[in-house]
């Protein structure tokens, strides 16, 4: 059978890190604008009930926040999307502090950390904290993560002609860890793709998989060092070569999908 | 509200410091005032979280679920009786 | 688009393939065993693979998770099934999704256990590939050949009952001429000790909707299934992935809706999808974890949804629960009957809940199937069912 070409417009964008506090401000430091002197802090999305928000970790707090900005943008009801999240890395703190704690002598466990050490806490939470009923996957790719989870969301787009959240995060790593998992910086993107035949305006992104043996990240337009450093550690900020092709008014990338393809992604703005 | 005696403030502290309770200070919890639903809004997995740190604290063990602990959960006053007396 | 199951094996505590575990299953033989897994004193039952030892030359893959999955690689014809269509259809083309919790956190357990006196990993535990969330998928591309796009899908219990919906959608659109499915998760402090602070293990071996159930077992298992479009195959199994639904509960972390609407909005869509009304199901394999508070939501809405000629069981007193393993286990328990007639019971059943009533039983059943279903909830209140048919 011949692939399907797969196709979604994006009605809203969000975006988390520790110098940008919207897309706005990400698209700004994409374009050239100078790194903010301080970094911030946070994030802490009102959306969460204060009663999940105190049990919820940085993972949590990030996906969230991005999700929710996301959905403001494309001016939606966040409970009327099909969601995917995806982390690379996972929750490295609960790992380490589980890992910790069964490695002492004492290994009663937190219950909240525990129920939250779970890769799908934050589509949990979002699901919790917005009333969504509908599916909510949670998925990990490693280096990966962004390209896959692309396919994942616009085939289910595709195929159920539904509007989905994809919601990419990954916080610094627990030191013991980050010798194999050398990721420092925080970082969280979402994007809100409606089915291609939606009648709003929007950048059209078209993915196919093509058999390729070898393909590497793109190059990143930004010089700024910081996005260069977020781009080469945080698995989930690899959606910054698609964050940059958003703006342009049509472009291609190709991203490593796995060992034998790749994920080819064009942008008509 | 009504008054803290000293362990109860103790215990108070224990909550806030074990719930991660946001923006909230140990003398602010009411004696009285139920923890869970309507009150202080604590559910199932609070209740657990709880159980833990007192046993960590008082070497006090609470089965969360049983019908004869439900009694202990229900204000700051009554859980810190119930462990008083247990110790 | 129709989807075909071609092949499917298990691997489980009830048996290290697809023949014993039916052997079991006839037997009523449960795999639980008491607790023994070193550097655990908790007082329960689990549903250990003792054949996981044998498996120690995965060099920078080793953990026990990845273990159990090449373990249950080399059960059955599911390798040459695979080899097979790697050589009709090139490697490229075929799919991996892989549903696990735990990924490989045993092996982070063990190096956490075994650092240097400056607090830093061992040489031997530097395995970036095995120590990630994704671990699964990439040990299972690395152990099959599969080059095509191969994802873990990590939604705690539901994860390998998902892995179903994301394969069909996949061959839906084509971009693949077929996908393995599996699942994998292994018995490890951290959920050990996790489901304890949950105050959720049995001390006893578990009873599934009796009155007197006290709590879950745990155990590990891999499972693995090979979708295709149905006509791209000889249709070697006859039995077609009819319907799946998926749902949140949007209520609790670790907590399901007291009503169940997560849940039944995942049978609802299920049927749905399969275009089947809730009087065609012969069988459903429950979720049944023995835990007070599944049992009772699940064994209410399965009173309110379907009537009494469905025939239901919960078979985890066989091998407990899997966890992120379980979607597969159990979804493999489902379509097999339509092959063997026999409706596994409802094990170490006596006295059901006295808050239920609904068509189930302790013992075994011989009934022509034609279509069964099994249901899968996880923490995050994330919930599949999978509805399995006789190709005909």
């Amino acid at each position: 059978m011949q692939a399907k070409e797969l196709k979604c417009k994006v009605a809203g964008v969000g975006a988390w890190g520790s110098y940008f506090e919207n897309w706005l401000a990400l698209r700004a430091l994409l374009d050239g604008a100078p790194l903010p002197e301080d970094k911030l802090k946070g994030p802490k999305p009102g959306i969460i009930p204060a009663n999940e928000r105190r049990r919820a970790p940085l993972p949590v707090r990030l996906a969230v926040e991005s999700s929710w900005q996301a959905t403001q943008d494309a001016d939606v009801e966040p409970n009327t999307l099909t969601c995917v999240f995806v982390s690379g890395l996972g929750d490295t703190d609960l790992t380490d502090y589980m890992c910790k704690t069964l490695a002492s002598e004492h290994k009663e466990l937190s219950p909240t950390k525990f129920h939250n050490s779970v890769h799908n806490a934050p589509a949990g939470y979002w699901t919790i904290s917005t009333g969504t009923m509908s599916a909510a996957n949670s998925v990990a790719g490693y280096q990966e993560s962004v390209s896959l989870t692309l396919l994942e969301a616009m085939i289910q787009c595709e195929t159920e002609q539904k509007p989905m959240l994809l919601t990419f995060y990954d916080a610094p790593v627990a030191e013991i860890l980050q010798p194999v998992l050398p990721n420092q910086e925080t970082f969280a993107f979402s994007l809100v793709v409606f089915p291609e035949s939606a009648e709003m305006n929007g950048t059209l992104l078209t993915a196919k998989v093509e058999q390729r043996e070898q393909t590497n990240w793109p190059v990143l337009n930004s010089s700024c060092d910081y996005l260069g450093k977020l781009y080469a550690e945080n698995p989930a900020a690899k959606v910054l070569c698609l964050a940059e092709s958003l703006s342009l008014p049509e472009s291609e990338i190709a991203m490593p999908l796995s060992v034998g393809t790749a994920l080819i992604l064009s942008c008509e703005n | 509200m009504a008054t803290h005696t000293e362990s109860e403030l103790k215990m108070a502290q224990l909550l806030v410091d074990a719930l991660n309770l946001e923006d909230m200070e140990a003398e602010e919890i009411d004696p009285e005032e139920l923890l869970f639903g309507d009150g202080l809004g604590l559910d199932s997995i609070d209740a657990l979280e709880i159980s833990l740190a007192i046993s960590k604290e008082y070497g006090v063990q609470i089965k969360a679920e049983d019908e004869g602990t439900r009694e202990a959960f229900k204000t700051l006053r009554s859980l810190t009786a119930f462990v008083e007396s247990n110790k | 688009m129709k989807v075909d199951i071609i092949d499917y094996e298990s691997c489980s505590a009830a048996g290290i393939n697809l023949s014993a575990l039916r052997n079991s299953l006839r037997q009523h033989q449960s795999g639980l065993i008491k607790n023994n897994i070193p550097g655990s004193d908790l007082d329960t039952w689990i549903g250990a693979v003792g054949d996981i030892a044998s498996v120690s030359d995965l060099g920078a893959w080793q953990s026990r998770n990845n273990a159990l999955a090449a373990l249950g690689y080399e059960q059955g014809t599911i390798k040459s099934t695979v080899a097979g269509l790697i050589g009709k259809y090139g490697a490229a083309r075929i799919g991996l999704v892989m549903g696990s919790s735990t990924s490989s956190i045993d092996r982070t357990e063990e190096a956490y256990t075994r650092l240097t006196n400056e607090n830093a990993l061992t040489d031997a535990f530097k395995q970036p590939f095995v120590h990630n969330p994704h671990a699964p998928a990439l040990f299972a591309a690395h152990l099959t050949g599969i080059k095509g796009p191969s994802l873990t899908i990590n939604t705690a219990c539901s994860s390998s009952a998902k892995v179903f919906a994301t394969g069909a959608r996949w061959l839906e659109t084509g971009i693949v001429d077929a996908v393995l499915v599996g699942g994998v998760d292994t018995l490890c402090l951290s959920v050990l000790h996790g489901f304890n602070s949950l105050q959720l293990l049995s001390a006893n071996p578990c009873k599934p909707f009796d009155q007197h159930r006290d709590g879950i077992n745990l155990g590990e298992a891999s499972g693995f299934a090979v979708l295709q479009r149905a006509g791209d195959n000889d249709n070697g199994r006859g039995i077609r992935l009819a319907g799946y639904g998926e749902s949140s509960d949007a209520y609790h972390m670790s907590h399901p809706h007291p009503e169940g609407l997560g849940a039944r909005l995942s049978m609802t869509q299920a049927l749905e999808r399969a275009n089947l009304a809730p009087s065609d199901i012969d069988y459903i394999n429950l979720h049944g974890t023995s835990s007070r508070a599944n049992d009772l939501i699940e064994g209410k809405l399965i009173s309110e949804l379907f009537p009494d000629s469905v025939s239901c069981s919960s078979t985890k007193a066989w091998m407990g629960h899997t966890l992120g393993a379980a979607g597969i286990t159990e979804a493999i328990i489902a379509m097999d009957t339509l092959h063997t007639h026999v409706i596994p019971g409802s094990k170490n059943l006596e006295t059901l809940d006295e808050a239920l009533s609904f068509p189930i039983k302790a013992t075994d059943e011989h009934k022509v199937c034609h279509h069964v279903m099994t249901n899968s909830f996880g923490f995050g209140g994330n919930n599949c069912t999978l509805l399995f048919s006789r190709a005909e």
